[in-house]
């Protein structure tokens, strides 16, 4: 994008809730593996006569969301109806909310490379997802669209920024805090690539210095964090280009094709959706009542922002490792327990180990290597990490035996005996060590008092081969040092 | 309020995805305004201080606990489906947008 | 008329009689179901007969009966009351594995996937569903002449219409076909049809009975009700499908009363009415009311103050209103509810290779002239740029319209008043002229807009045809109004014109009846 223009993004995500039955009927939710039209049933088919029943946990879902963006609790709320016609919608209508969304005028702070953002949050509510569109061809080459209803009726919930960023890199940035917050509260796996989180984005530039927005298009079919931000930025310098050549920008919808790195029109010029809403008959309206909002609140866990500030402030973590302990569920659970297993140990140092060789054990790629998934008990690692704190287990041996936990779910202290790599501390142990090399390497030993310095590495790396790398290294070193001026 | 012209007509009969002829469009058009008309009886109501009422049951908070039963098998499900390829129904390409 | 016909029976009776083992329910069910289908062409009260399965349920039944006869007396109390009894359903309750077209093309080879709560309840209670009453398409109408499969008849005069949406029904327990039928009442499709075949049809309170599994005309309106020939009847069959549904999010969780239970003897009955202050609505009798109604209306209101009751005249001043606020509110909601119907997973269809175009294809191949209309009116009313001036408009009426009714109710204990402006009107004679029969259900959709309980009950005939008597009460009152009308009953047991059957019995039985299909296309006016 050329300097003049500034960028107007607003955000639009729509995230599958985490709940055993679906937004109105008890249909489950277990869908990602399950065979075609084999989560359905009555009422999320849009049979004749059947009826919605509002899911509890949606509810709770989308009102702990709303509390842990800052968000306000409507008194009272309510369904409408949203009409439209398409095949993957049964009752040709969407059970949506309209003007009453469970939560509006939330914000979400977001770290960016330019300093923090703040994005507000203009509404989130609840609705039902519609079925899932196949298109195909028929046997006798007809184009046609397979319907997989096992999607329909599953609780979605909506939330829509202000349009308040101004970077693809916000705008991503925006994305990804938003899934860390709704993975800590549970609200949703949120997982971007198998469409449980579905983002859209609002673009439109304007002559920096003014104020009036300017035409938009709509950008979706971003299937990961990095493409919403390639996509639009790619969708900034396209209308950029445009409004240098003078030509206008339309609204339209633009869909984002990954492998060329563009967007493309998907719909021209919208004629103003009439979507017909009206207030839902046949569901009583929601008041949510102080003691039930109150639960919720109670059950709030640390949100992401907390947590980091936590890990830097209170454990005095880099903002590397704070970051990754939040953004890695299974690298701060583990990073968590090992803490609580043994409060002594240093923050900084179990913090080092979880984001190093723990995460490097339990990546996926070493994960689906043959043989059961790697898995670190915390408490096993807070053993490993008190072992080699306290000088009794190697840095280099400790990998290896967390190695050998991670694989085989033996007990640390097991295996530092099994394979024999408790480290040698003590003192008459190394002396007789250091001397038995001392003897066996007299040439070295000359060159070393000659003063060639660099020798004293190859005798300790003797005397640690000697041992089987259980010597301690460093009082290796000093005992080397002072059996030789010893004239030993 | 004015009447419907021919047009309006049309419009809300594509809204409502009726595939109405011309003769039934004509005739319609007579029929929904007289209709209309008597609706405009309403206008003389002041109800700018009166709250709409949408259902008629003093109900709130209906919920259902979130517990999965079991679905249809999907013989049952797709039993009246015009078309079927395996498990899946078939309709059409979507060729247009038709969301409007 | 063999004074052995049990199909002449109050279903009351019948159950005395299956459990004294007078007749088995095989034997009712064998005889009601021989005379429906030997009327059938003649009456056109049924979309669809369920022979097999009502034999299943009346061999049950009298297995049940059987058992409780051997095991005693408190065995026998303790069977349901409808145990045995034929019962019959509005084709727009689904059934499994039944169809349900709810009078519509578009529904033409719909098969149920599951059965509607009271489907259930009727199932649990033992009764014996014979099949599914022919009505206007989706419910919209007031006279049955809107089904895709022909208007049905009414016993009085096959050249009338029986009333509707719920005309199957009511012409089918008129003609002694079935004892008990369930409608529904979205704007009066129980109580007319009811007044219009002579018969006994409540509305009760909105959320009284689960909607589960039936289809939808306009939610926040729909009601199912009971018909029967007398008040006890009706009341055996709401208590037998009343209360809570957890699949219905706007059924009440209110306590079910013993309806028939509470009512008592002739004497009883009579003397209950003592002292029961009874509004007469002004607005009621309204422009166009036939004089005859009106006279039968206010002969009634006489009798009852004679009985006792204290008869006071109200005014419910938003009457007037009623009328555009429900053909506002009732077609929006349908124009939503029938969005549903669009071939692409079930029913109608036409397949032209365009979603677009079979879309539009279907629903207008689908759809009748009325569900069109109202289709129409609904989207119109809730498009953008209009939403405020109908739809808003109407819902803020709505309030005032229900505030007339609790104002009214402070002074009274219920309302009596018309059920219909007029008597059964000949088919054909309104198709042309929506307004004119819209205004049919003047006197009952105001009770749909406030989502009241409303008994319709015979009080004689004008010009040999049947006029009802309108009892509305407040919301959960149901017991109260079962009261008033069995009270009205009991006070006019000797009326000469309890003792009149339905004038075209006969005919419905000679074989050169011409078929009731046909008297719209015999008009000139084909569908």
């Amino acid at each position: 994008m050329t300097g003049r223009y500034e960028a107007v993004i607003g955000i639009e995500i729509h995230v599958q809730l985490r709940t055993s039955a679906k937004m109105f009927c008890p249909c489950g939710t277990d869908i990602a593996d399950a065979a075609p039209n084999t989560r359905t049933c009555p009422v999320c088919l849009g049979m004749p006569g059947t009826l919605p029943v509002i899911n509890r946990r949606a509810v709770e879902h989308v009102l702990a969301t709303g509390m842990a963006i800052g968000g306000e609790v409507p008194e009272v709320t309510r369904w409408d109806r949203k009409n439209y016609f398409y095949p993957d919608l049964p009752k040709g209508y969407q059970i949506s909310q309209f003007d009453l969304p469970l939560a509006s005028h939330g914000h979400l702070a977001v770290e960016t490379s330019a300093g923090e953002v703040i994005v507000g949050i203009r509404r989130a509510h609840l609705e039902e997802d519609t079925a899932r569109l196949i298109h195909a061809e028929a046997p006798d080459g007809r184009r046609i669209s397979l319907v997989d209803f096992n999607r329909a009726g599953m609780p979605l919930m909506e939330i829509v920024t202000e349009p308040d960023l101004h970077t693809a890199e916000a705008a991503r940035r925006y994305a990804e805090e938003l899934r860390l917050l709704l993975l800590a509260i549970g609200a949703s796996e949120a997982a971007m690539e198998s469409g449980q989180m579905r983002v859209e984005a609002n673009v439109s530039l304007r002559a920096v210095g003014t104020e009036t927005l300017g035409t938009r298009t709509e950008v979706k079919n971003m299937n990961s964090f990095r493409s919403v931000e390639r996509a639009i930025d790619h969708e900034i310098a396209r209308q950029a280009e445009l409004l240098d050549a003078g030509t206008a920008v339309q609204q339209e919808t633009r869909g984002w094709d990954d492998s060329r790195g563009v967007t493309y029109l998907m719909r021209s010029k919208e004629d103003s959706h009439d979507y017909r809403y009206f207030p839902e008959p046949d569901l009583p309206p929601l008041r949510p009542e102080a003691a039930w909002l109150d639960a919720i609140r109670a059950g709030l866990p640390e949100l992401p922002a907390a947590r980091r500030a936590r890990y830097m402030q209170d454990l005095g973590l880099s903002p590397y490792d704070a970051a990754v302990l939040t953004a890695e569920p299974a690298a701060g659970r583990l990073f968590e327990g090992a803490l609580a297993a043994d409060p002594s140990l240093k923050a900084k140092t179990v913090a080092n180990w979880v984001t190093g060789e723990s995460m490097r054990l339990l990546k996926p790629e070493v994960e689906a290597a043959p043989g059961p998934a790697p898995a670190i008990d915390p408490a096993q690692l807070a053993r490993l990490v008190a072992l080699v704190e306290a000088g009794d287990l190697s840095g280099t041996n400790a990998k290896q035996v967390l190695e050998a936990h991670a694989r085989q779910g033996t007990a640390v202290d097991a295996l530092v005996e099994h394979l024999g790599l408790r480290q040698i501390n003590d003192e008459a142990a190394l002396v007789a060590l250091v001397d038995g090399v001392l003897a066996r390497h007299p040439g070295p030993v000359a060159e070393l008092r000659a003063g060639k310095a660099q020798v004293l590495g190859f005798l300790v790396g003797q005397v640690m081969a000697a041992s089987r790398g259980r010597a301690n290294a460093a009082a290796v070193r000093a005992l080397l040092e002072r059996r030789l001026a010893e004239g030993a | 309020m004015a009447g419907l012209s021919r047009d309006d007509v049309a419009h809300v009969a594509h809204l409502a995805r009726l595939g109405l002829g011309d003769a039934e469009l004509a005739r319609l058009q007579g029929q929904l305004n007289h209709i209309l008309e008597q609706y405009a009886v309403l206008a003389e109501l002041d109800t700018e201080h009166i709250a709409p009422t949408a259902q008629t049951i003093e109900l709130e908070n209906i919920l259902r606990e979130d517990r999965a039963a079991p679905s249809l098998p999907v013989d049952v499900a797709l039993a009246g489906a015009p078309e079927r390829i395996g498990d899946h129904l078939v309709v059409p390409a979507i060729l247009t947008d038709q969301t409007t | 008329m063999p004074a052995s016909d049990p199909t002449r029976l109050f279903a009351w009776q019948m159950a005395a009689g299956l459990r004294d083992g007078a007749f088995s329910s095989r034997e009712l069910v064998e005889a009601h179901l021989a005379l429906a289908h030997r009327q059938a062409p003649a009456l056109n009260a049924w979309a669809s007969f369920d022979d097999t399965r009502a034999a299943e349920a009346a061999e049950a039944a009298d297995r049940r009966l059987t058992a409780a006869r051997k095991a005693g007396p408190d065995a026998v109390a303790a069977l349901p009351p409808l145990v045995g009894i034929p019962v019959a359903l509005k084709d727009l309750v689904v059934t499994t594995g039944r169809p349900s077209t709810a009078g519509s093309r578009i529904l033409e080879g719909f098969v149920g996937p599951y059965d509607a709560h009271i489907a259930e309840r009727l199932q649990a209670a033992g009764a014996a569903i014979l099949g599914k009453t022919n009505m206007d398409e989706f419910a919209m109408g007031s006279s049955t002449e809107h089904s895709a499969w022909g208007p049905t008849s009414n016993p009085w005069d096959l050249a009338r219409v029986p009333g509707g949406s719920s005309g199957g029904s009511a012409a089918a327990v008129a003609a002694f076909q079935v004892p008990l039928a369930i409608g529904t009442d979205t704007g009066g499709s129980i109580r007319q049809p009811a007044a219009l075949t002579g018969v006994v049809g409540m509305h009760p309170t909105y959320g009284r009975v689960s909607r589960y599994g039936i289809i939808a005309f306009a939610s926040s309106l729909d009601q199912v009700g009971p018909f029967g020939r007398d008040v006890r009847d009706a009341a055996l069959l709401l208590g037998a499908v009343a209360g809570r549904d957890e699949r219905d999010s706007t059924s009440s969780p209110a306590a079910v009363p013993d309806y028939a239970a509470a009512l008592g003897d002739d004497a009883a009955a009579a003397d209950a009415l003592r002292g029961v202050r009874l509004g007469l609505p002004r607005q009621y009798f309204v422009a166009g009311m036939e004089p005859g109604v009106e006279a039968r209306v206010r002969e009634a209101v006489a009798a009852l103050e004679a009985a006792g009751a204290e008869i006071v005249e109200v005014d419910l001043p938003h009457t007037r209103y009623g009328l555009a606020t429900y053909y506002i509110i009732a077609p929006a909601e349908a124009s939503a509810n029938l969005a549903r119907y669009d071939g692409v997973r079930f029913g109608f269809s036409v397949r032209r290779g365009d979603v677009l175009e079979d879309y539009l294809a279907t629903r207008d191949q689908g759809f009748g002239d009325e569900v069109k209309r109202r289709v129409m009116l609904g989207t119109y009313a809730l498009s953008a740029g209009y939403y405020d001036a109908y739809y808003v408009k109407a819902q803020k009426v709505r309030t005032l319209i229900k505030d007339d009714f609790d104002a009214a109710f402070r002074e009274v204990d219920a309302l009596v008043a018309p059920t219909s402006p007029t008597v059964a009107f000949p088919i054909g004679a309104r198709l042309d002229d929506p307004v004119a029969m819209y205004l049919s259900d003047a006197c009952t959709l105001p009770v749909n807009v406030a989502g009241l309980p409303g008994l319709s009950v015979p009080c004689g005939l004008s010009d040999g045809l049947p006029v009802g008597l309108q009892f509305i009460g407040r919301p959960w009152d149901e017991g109260r109004l079962f009261g008033l009308g069995r009270g009205y009953e009991a006070i006019t047991a000797d009326a000469p014109w309890r003792a009149l059957e339905p004038a075209d019995l006969a005919a419905l039985d000679d074989p050169g009846t011409p078929p009731a299909a046909g008297r719209l296309a015999a008009l000139g006016l084909a569908r």
